[in-house]
């Protein structure tokens, strides 16, 4: 192992290619969990915005990939929003659950469509870097609008102390609603750039657990659209990595499979600072009771 | 009033699997496809031929045991959604036994693997619990990420040039000894593993209703603090309630990877655990539930390959279903707004 292998030109573009899903994923998570909503459901929204920018590129181009992207996490984070905000349905399983069924309705609609059952046909493609540019700006944009508006304040009131927020006139149901939409559009519009950038096809169930690091990225990065940011350019660090160093280290290649994991772990257990959730993160609201 | 209320639960999970089967009959339908022919092939696939219901009882043993594993760690208030993990390292763990003892009489080696297996699912387990009654980490996430950790541990052991376990082949694993792979019962290929995966529900039944600990762990998941107040240890009773998921889900993978006779090369989730989620919810906790609500998914599954051939229907339409399934389980007031007539029972 040569120091070149480390710091190299390449290494910094294969980071940044390998962090663009995760950067709008995890701030995707960002968002909903400010609002005091887990949503787990990340996974699932990749795996559908991607399958959606397909079908939009080949049906209409690129500019139809990202809006029926868009329009699909809305849509899919509206289902999920009704269930975990107006039925208070347990905000894990049901996120889990709309995980599991994004595999199920892809792999379905895959097969139906294209008559595969791995891979769609080939689509054009939307240079990486302008989606990266895009997702660094979303990040800007989210970190302004969380911490120098009005409405950042309410969001971040909704998520630590909802009953307080509610007494001084925020209605925490239609917070918590725009945010979960935001969020499915956000994690969509990363699943878009799989599909229709990162490789030129839809591949079946081709979010590979991105989702999963997206929300350990959000952990890693305390809830904070700038620390979603730099934890998931650093696990695509540690992905381009595990590829650049590829038979020239002994450090066997899993460890950096396993790595953004374990992270996390340690970040959770407090060795790197301790990493605290919103107040009321997870907790549905009912305005009857104490909380 | 206690019947009652049985009848209520045991009416919304059928209601739940009702709707979940029927919802996706209209996608099937509307992919073009008949639903009544994907039914009758999933039936055949089933159950049609011998052969079919074995593969139906085979497939129906590690879900008892992932169901299990979810629903004891339910009662004690944690959601474990490493079962996943927890498989992979039980057959890591069995294989690793298999290969290394691989000399001794098969009456002792069969239960060494798989005690093996559970031994190594059980730390895999406990880890997540330990991690949060000591640093208050929610074990989803935690679980989560040991899936993942384990993932990569196990594909190391099979795949790096370096594992002892490898296979030059480039396989996976070398193949354990016949001598210490779970014998299937003669004239059938039906695994005894079922019969292990019964044992272990009675078990857990008999644990829930009849032991302290059963009360110590249903206490602590109940409410903690009076668990606390009451002088139960509570993460004591969480850790050991989650030895004993990971343990579950542990002896599912090392039983699976013994009939394989190795874990081959490509290392990925089989979605047995998450299955087991979906089988818990289904049984709502209860061990009798859990099992019959294995039987049904073994059944999905097993009906999976007809349904392909002989519908023209993705399988994928049941990982469909088991979604749905989940959704309908955790938003009873859902189905109750779908169908009003089930309010009147409310008691």
């Amino acid at each position: 192992m040569k120091f070149s292998d480390v710091f190299s030109m390449f290494i910094v573009l294969s980071t940044l290619r390998s962090a663009v899903h995760l950067i709008l994923a995890s701030l995707a998570g960002v968002i909903s969990e400010r609002s005091g909503v887990v949503n787990l459901a990340l996974e699932g929204l990749l795996l559908s915005g991607a399958y959606a920018a397909m079908v939009g590129a080949n049906h209409g181009g690129l500019a139809v990939a990202i809006l029926l992207a868009l329009l699909v996490g809305a849509a899919v984070s509206a289902v999920l929003a009704v269930l975990v905000i107006k039925y208070k349905t347990d905000q894990i399983v049901t996120g889990f659950a709309f995980n599991i069924l994004a595999v199920g309705v892809t792999n379905f609609l895959l097969y139906v469509m294209f008559g595969d059952v791995s891979y769609s046909p080939e689509t054009a493609q939307i240079p990486w870097q302008a989606f990266c540019t895009v997702a660094v700006v979303l990040v800007g944009v989210a970190h302004v609008m969380l911490y120098h508006t009005p409405l950042g304040l309410r969001i971040r009131a909704v998520g630590e102390h909802p009953r307080a927020a509610d007494t001084l006139g925020v209605n925490v149901y239609h917070i918590r609603y725009l945010c979960v939409i935001l969020s499915g559009m956000l994690a969509s519009l990363g699943g878009a750039y799989l599909s229709t950038s990162y490789l030129p096809y839809f591949q079946k169930e081709m979010s590979a657990g991105s989702g999963y690091i997206a929300l350990a990225a959000m952990i890693f990065g305390k809830w904070t659209p700038l620390g979603a940011l730099g934890a998931s350019l650093f696990f695509g660090f540690a992905s381009a990595l595990s590829i650049a160093l590829q038979g020239k280290t002994i450090i066997p290649s899993e460890f950096f499979g396993a790595f953004p994991y374990l992270l996390t772990l340690v970040a959770l257990v407090g060795v790197i600072g301790k990493a605290k959730a919103p107040a009321a993160d997870g907790i549905p609201y009912d305005p009857g009771k104490g909380r | 009033m206690k019947g009652r209320r049985l009848f209520n639960e045991v009416l919304t999970s059928v209601m739940a699997l009702v709707l979940a089967l029927v919802l996706a009959g209209i996608v099937v339908a509307v992919a073009g496809r008949s639903p009544v022919l994907a039914v009758e092939a999933l039936f055949r696939g089933a159950f049609g031929t011998p052969d079919n219901l074995a593969d139906t009882i085979n497939r129906t043993t590690p879900l008892i045991l992932t169901g299990l594993a979810v629903s004891f760690a339910f009662r004690a208030g944690l959601f474990n959604i490493g079962g996943e993990g927890q498989y992979l390292v039980g057959g890591l763990g069995c294989v690793w036994a298999g290969l290394t003892f691989k000399t001794m009489n098969p009456w002792a080696l069969v239960p060494l693997t798989l005690i093996c297996g559970m031994l190594a699912g059980g730390v895999w387990g406990g880890l997540s619990a330990w991690l949060k009654s000591r640093f208050g980490v929610h074990e989803v996430i935690s679980t989560i990420m040991l899936n993942w950790c384990a993932l990569y541990l196990v594909s190391f052991w099979v795949n790096s040039p370096t594992s002892p376990l490898k296979d030059p082949s480039g396989e996976g694993t070398y193949r354990v000894p016949y001598t210490a792979v779970v014998p299937s019962y003669i004239g059938t290929s039906i695994y005894s593993g079922i019969a292990i995966a019964l044992v272990v529900a009675a078990i857990i039944w008999f644990v829930l209703r009849r032991t302290w600990l059963g009360y110590e762990i249903g206490a602590a998941g109940l409410s903690p603090l009076a668990a606390e107040y009451g002088g139960i240890s509570v993460p004591r009773a969480m850790i050991v309630a989650m030895a004993a998921s990971g343990a579950m889900a542990a002896l599912a993978g090392a039983m699976d990877y013994s009939i394989q006779g190795r874990i081959p090369s490509t290392v990925s989730f089989l979605g047995k655990g998450f299955d087991g989620i979906a089988v818990a919810l289904i049984g709502k906790n209860e061990p009798v539930g859990v099992v019959i609500a294995a039987l049904i998914f073994g059944a999905l599954s097993a009906g999976n390959t007809e349904l392909q051939v002989a519908a023209n229907v993705p399988k994928d339409v049941t990982t469909i279903v088991q979604g749905l399934i989940i959704i309908f389980m955790v938003a009873p007031d859902v189905i109750r707004q779908l169908l009003p007539f089930l309010k009147v029972k409310e008691a």
